[in-house]
């Protein structure tokens, strides 16, 4: 079997609900959808939906850097052979890794397909019953915070996540009046996204943890493991560390300088599956627990994160798969279903989603500024 | 899919000529062989050459944890769910990870088979042609293993191993007599296993480095333990130091690479637990910047399989694999071996590890023992 197109389409699905963020209120996300054929007839679908403040690779350059470079590195060779694959991609660009992302849940998927099998059979199969997942709450008044904590608690979510900034006597309050809404079954975590400063991060860090801290989530830059590392020292609190760590050789540096207690693997910051299940096994090894972070991909995306935290046993926490739950529609003909605080896992071949081919057209990315109106 | 059965057998094959380490002299030795059925008729096929005084395994506590404690905990599991199997297996008994490695093997030789696909394509795929080999040379005189590297290198292999550790100025003069032998064209690297000092080492491989003898790298100079000592070999010689028997678990890779313990790490298959755990380990050196290699604990054929689909499919196995059991022997269990070729192993596509059991050499074998 042969590799023998590379397809990229570029889509936007709208939000239910508009999502306020810092500096402008958004819509929808975009996505890069690729679907990878074979001359055998077996194809894969992926997607990457970009967070372009923090990581970069808007739709169009992940494009390009698929049609122009990792798909050509790949073309006409077996797609099974991964590890021969991503050698050559890592030889043709450098970076890039929401592309390549992309490429990997689309190859992994034919993978599958071509085998007859659900994904999560060929990463260690099954480990756990149902894959739980995280609600997360967006920076608020402590008083709404708490009341869509109760919400998603009522819907059957048992962990979630506080997202916090540089204000930081509002994340305590948040905590606090969350914690009080929801009671003491419910695990709560707190991430402010590289916010704070080392002493600031170990003093509101202590302070939370009168409220039970399920864990704390990159409170210092990315940039400063030493930093990271003391924090992890001086608090009774489990660190998890995201956007420090994207690559293996990253997490074998945290792992030297004992930077944290946990790793979000996000599959986007790390290039896939392929590179995603390398973290997690250096992380396994030095008894670090992990959790899939998400970019809050749609179906295709949360499908392919689903059968990776289905498969591994150091997936050990709730995980932040709910892109789903955002969207109005998607370019899948049934979309993922996130329900009770557990994402679905299709025990179909591959990841399980059929591309939707007329929403492709009907969803098309107009730019970065437009909203897929007529979809609304 | 279920697991039915889980069978194990144990019965001694004598070498062609004997194998001598620092642990000890190798005449004739025990086979563990794992056969598992599904409730869908499908087999798969594992084996493991216990090494009591490396690995603390004999053939006969393979047979007991096997059938006592391994099977009990796996039948009636899905083998697909091969991260839960091996759960079940290491709550049921700690460490013997020589018994589980065969039934790891023999679980990817069975998926292997249940997709119709060989075993190296559930590893990464084919990343190399043919596995590069290095040929093993136990404890003789300098003379009589100049002799041997000669041999084997005429056979085309292009990398020798000689096992060293009897006493340093005899083992300089060893590798001496090898390097004179076979000219500089050949990669030779030192096996100690265990047997030095820190001290000695250092002393033995700097003396080692003045000669000019060019060594590839030196194989676990210090015992196992000593993660320390081996650190301090690592830093004070320009030889790259290997280690081997202080890696026996994906943990164990943790103190080696937190410490800059060792440059090269041997990932014998067969010791770590099986070709799952090894993934994980290889993926770990790998971003430390730590190749590795297969080494063997001299298995007949389905254990040698194994550590060749894992070398095949795997980058990071960059070094010469050691996987040149079967040739020692005087017979093996299966019907048909792979083909080796003037220093390479060849793989072929066939499902699964593709090895046939011949049942009347395995009656006589067991008979025998």
């Amino acid at each position: 079997m042969r590799i023998s197109g590379v397809e990229v389409f570029l889509v936007s699905t709208p939000f239910i609900q508009p999502q306020t963020m810092a500096m402008w209120t958004s819509y929808k996300k975009d996505h890069a959808v690729v679907r990878v054929q074979t001359d055998e007839g077996v194809s894969g679908i992926g997607e990457a939906v970009p967070l372009v403040a923090e990581f970069g690779e808007p739709v169009e350059s992940i494009k390009y850097v698929i049609q122009d470079w990792l798909a050509p590195a790949i073309m006409g060779e077996d797609p099974l052979s991964l590890e021969a694959l991503f050698d050559k991609m890592a030889r043709a660009v450098k970076g890039h890794l929401f592309a390549r992302c992309a490429l990997d849940f689309a190859l992994h998927d034919l993978m599958a397909k071509a085998l007859g099998v659900p994904l999560f059979k060929l990463l260690g199969g099954r480990t756990r019953e149902k894959v739980p997942v995280t609600w997360v709450i967006g920076i608020k008044k402590p008083q709404e915070a708490a009341e869509e904590a109760v919400g998603f608690v009522s819907r059957g979510f048992r962990e979630l996540k506080l997202k916090a900034g540089g204000d930081w006597r509002l994340a305590i309050e948040t905590l606090k009046a969350v914690r009080e809404a929801v009671g003491w079954d419910v695990a709560l975590r707190v991430d402010p996204n590289q916010a704070w400063g080392v002493p600031k991060a170990i003093s509101v860090t202590r302070q939370m943890e009168r409220y039970e801290l399920q864990l704390m989530e990159q409170p210092t830059p990315a940039w400063d493991l030493d930093g990271l590392a003391e924090v992890a020292r001086a608090v009774d609190t489990p660190i998890l560390i995201d956007e420090a760590i994207r690559t293996p050789e990253d997490a074998v540096i945290a792992v030297r300088k004992e930077a944290g207690d946990m790793i979000n693997l996000k599959i986007a910051k790390m290039g896939g599956i392929f590179y995603a299940r390398r973290v997690n096994a250096i992380a396994e090894a030095s008894d670090l627990p992990c959790l899939v972070g998400s970019m809050l991909e749609g179906s295709i995306g949360t499908a392919a994160s689903a059968h990776f935290a289905l498969a591994a046993p150091n997936l050990k926490l709730a995980h932040d798969l709910i892109g789903p739950l955002f969207r109005a529609q998607d370019v899948v003909k049934e979309p993922l279903r996130v329900e009770n605080g557990y994402v679905e896992v299709r025990e179909k071949p591959g990841i399980g989603m059929e591309l939707d081919e007329a929403r492709l057209g009907s969803l098309a990315y107009q730019g970065r500024w437009a909203t897929p109106g007529e979809a609304r | 899919m279920k697991i039915t059965k889980i069978e194990p057998y144990v019965f001694q094959v004598p070498l062609v000529r004997p194998f001598r380490t620092f642990l000890a002299e190798v005449r004739a030795k025990d086979h563990l062989v794992v056969r598992i059925e599904t409730d869908e008729g499908h087999v798969g096929l594992g084996e493991i050459g216990p090494l009591p005084e490396f690995a603390g395994e004999s053939g006969a506590t393979c047979l007991s944890v096997t059938r006592e404690q391994l099977a009990p905990a796996i039948l009636g599991q899905d083998p697909f769910d091969i991260e839960q199997v091996l759960a079940r297996m290491d709550a049921a008994i700690k460490a013997n990870q020589l018994a589980k490695s065969a039934v790891d093997f023999a679980l990817h030789d069975l998926l292997g088979r249940v997709l119709g696909v060989p075993v190296y394509r559930l590893l990464g795929g084919r990343y190399r042609e043919r596995v590069p080999l290095c040929w093993a040379m136990g404890l003789k005189s300098p003379q009589e293993m100049a002799e041997e590297a000669e041999e084997f290198v005429k056979q085309g292999y292009r990398c020798l191993k000689a096992k060293i550790g009897l006493d340093p100025k005899t083992d300089i003069e060893r590798l001496r007599a090898i390097r004179e032998r076979v000219g500089d064209a050949v990669e030779i690297r030192a096996d100690a296993n265990q047997a030095y000092s820190p001290d000695t080492a250092i002393t033995v491989i700097r003396k080692i480095e003045r000669m000019g003898l060019g060594l590839q790298y030196v194989e676990q100079p210090v015992p196992y333990w000593d993660i320390d000592g081996m650190a301090r070999v690592t830093r004070a010689v320009d030889t790259p130091i290997l280690a081997d028997e202080s890696i026996f678990s994906m943990h164990d890779a943790v103190a080696i690479i937190k410490q800059g313990a060792a440059d090269i790490i041997n990932l014998k298959v067969g010791k770590v637990g099986g070709l799952n755990v090894s993934r994980k380990i290889a993926a770990f050196a790998e971003a430390a910047g730590i190749p590795c290699m297969v080494g063997s604990m001299l298995e007949i054929w389905i254990g040698t399989a194994a550590g060749a689909h894992f070398a095949l499919a795997t980058k990071n196995v960059s070094y010469e694999s050691e996987l040149i059991g079967p040739p020692m022997y005087t017979f093996d269990v299966v019907k048909e071996g792979y083909r080796y070729a003037g220093g390479f192993l060849e793989v072929p596509d066939k499902p699964g590890l593709g090895m046939e059991l011949d049942e009347e050499k395995l009656g006589k074998a067991l008979a025998a023992t």
